[in-house]
């Protein structure tokens, strides 16, 4: 029997896939329709776990992944619903480590998308809008706690609107957010990172990574529901 | 017992031909036997100048090399423009190479099938 990789619901609609197969090189290849062209900057080390799956070791210095903004533009996110998940395992020294984004947070223009952990244990989800005050700032946000450091971990966050939710190893967590919930994020021209700060100089994220993934769209095409993240942790965890 | 099965995966893009022998498609250290099926790559931008040579490499023992199991030249314009290279499964790795040796720096659509787990 043949598994056509479009025909697995998760990947319905999925923009962006990295599951990291190369074990070599500067460019990682995406799997996705949309073949996001992705540079590896500063050498990332190609690591395998003993289960032979290979992945890649960020330093929390140098090392991150981009595609040039004007090659994602599909990731541009505003009023679509989205679906980012895939694995890490985390460790400090940076208060602050962006998994994965598409933002810009000095102004003026903020603008975009962003999912960082902070020192606490927190998966953040932050929107930049610069026309639109929430609590005080050009921005808003959700987050939930637990993501502790040197564990392997499976996020899945889904943005629906004002409504974000989050799992961990395929479980709901308690999600927090802004007042009235998170608002459309300003349209944005940045690059997308992976690893690091939009400028590409700061909040670097230092551990393993595997298979980020973005599903995105109008309405609910770009939600993963509770179930199949649960049923992804299920078939990907006997590999950590 | 089966832990998975295999999913029929497409990946590709485009190479900026730069002189140099570069990597087109790589899978250095499979997790385990892997099945790559087919490569495509669209020399629809060669002129009578272009000189390009494709390699087909395999590692095929743990720790070795990468190795030359095939390699094709494709000089001048090609016709058709798709050319498809049949792939066979690997342990311990696989790599296509293309390479110009003459003409300018051109792209070079590119797709590769394989089935994989996870």
């Amino acid at each position: 029997m043949t598994v056509f990789y479009d025909d697995i619901d998760v990947n319905e609609d999925i923009l962006l896939d990295l599951p990291f197969r190369e074990g070599t090189g500067t460019i990682t290849q995406d799997i996705a329709k949309p073949h996001h062209p992705v540079d590896l900057i500063g050498a990332p080390t190609w690591t395998p776990l003993a289960s032979n799956l290979m992945t890649l070791n960020l330093d929390g210095a140098t090392q991150y992944l981009e595609c040039p903004g004007a090659d994602c533009v599909d990731l541009d996110f505003t009023t679509e619903s989205y679906s980012i998940w895939g694995w890490f395992n985390w460790t400090f020294p940076d208060d602050s480590q962006i998994i994965i984004g598409r933002y810009d947070v000095d102004g003026p223009a903020f603008s975009g998308w962003e999912l960082y952990l902070y020192k606490t244990g927190s998966l953040n989800l932050r929107h930049h809008h610069a026309g639109t005050i929430v609590d005080g700032n050009p921005r808003s946000a959700a987050y939930s706690m637990g993501w502790a450091p040197g564990v392997d971990w499976f996020f899945g966050v889904v943005r629906w609107g004002a409504y974000v939710a989050m799992f961990r190893n395929g479980v709901a967590q308690t999600v927090l957010s802004s007042t009235g919930g998170i608002r459309n994020p300003e349209t944005c021209v940045q690059d997308l990172v992976i690893g690091t700060r939009f400028t590409k100089n700061d909040n670097f994220f230092k551990g393993m990574m595997w298979r980020p993934r973005v599903t995105g769209g109008a309405g609910l095409s770009g939600i993963i529901t509770p179930n199949r993240f649960n049923q992804v942790y299920v078939r990907e965890g006997v590999w950590f | 017992m089966i832990d998975a099965t295999p999913i029929l995966t497409e990946t590709g893009g485009t190479l900026t031909t730069d002189g140099t022998a570069q990597t087109v498609y790589i899978n250095n250290a499979p997790d385990g036997v892997y099945r790559p099926l087919t490569a495509i790559i669209d020399f629809a931008n060669s002129t009578a100048a272009e000189a390009i040579t494709v390699r087909l490499l395999y590692r095929i023992t743990p720790g070795g090399p990468l190795t030359v199991m095939d390699e094709l030249d494709f000089d001048g314009v090609i016709s058709p423009p798709l050319i498809e290279i049949a792939l066979s499964p690997t342990r311990y790795g696989i790599q296509i190479v293309l390479e110009r040796t003459a003409g300018a720096a051109l792209d070079y659509d590119w797709e590769v099938f394989y089935e994989a787990t996870p």
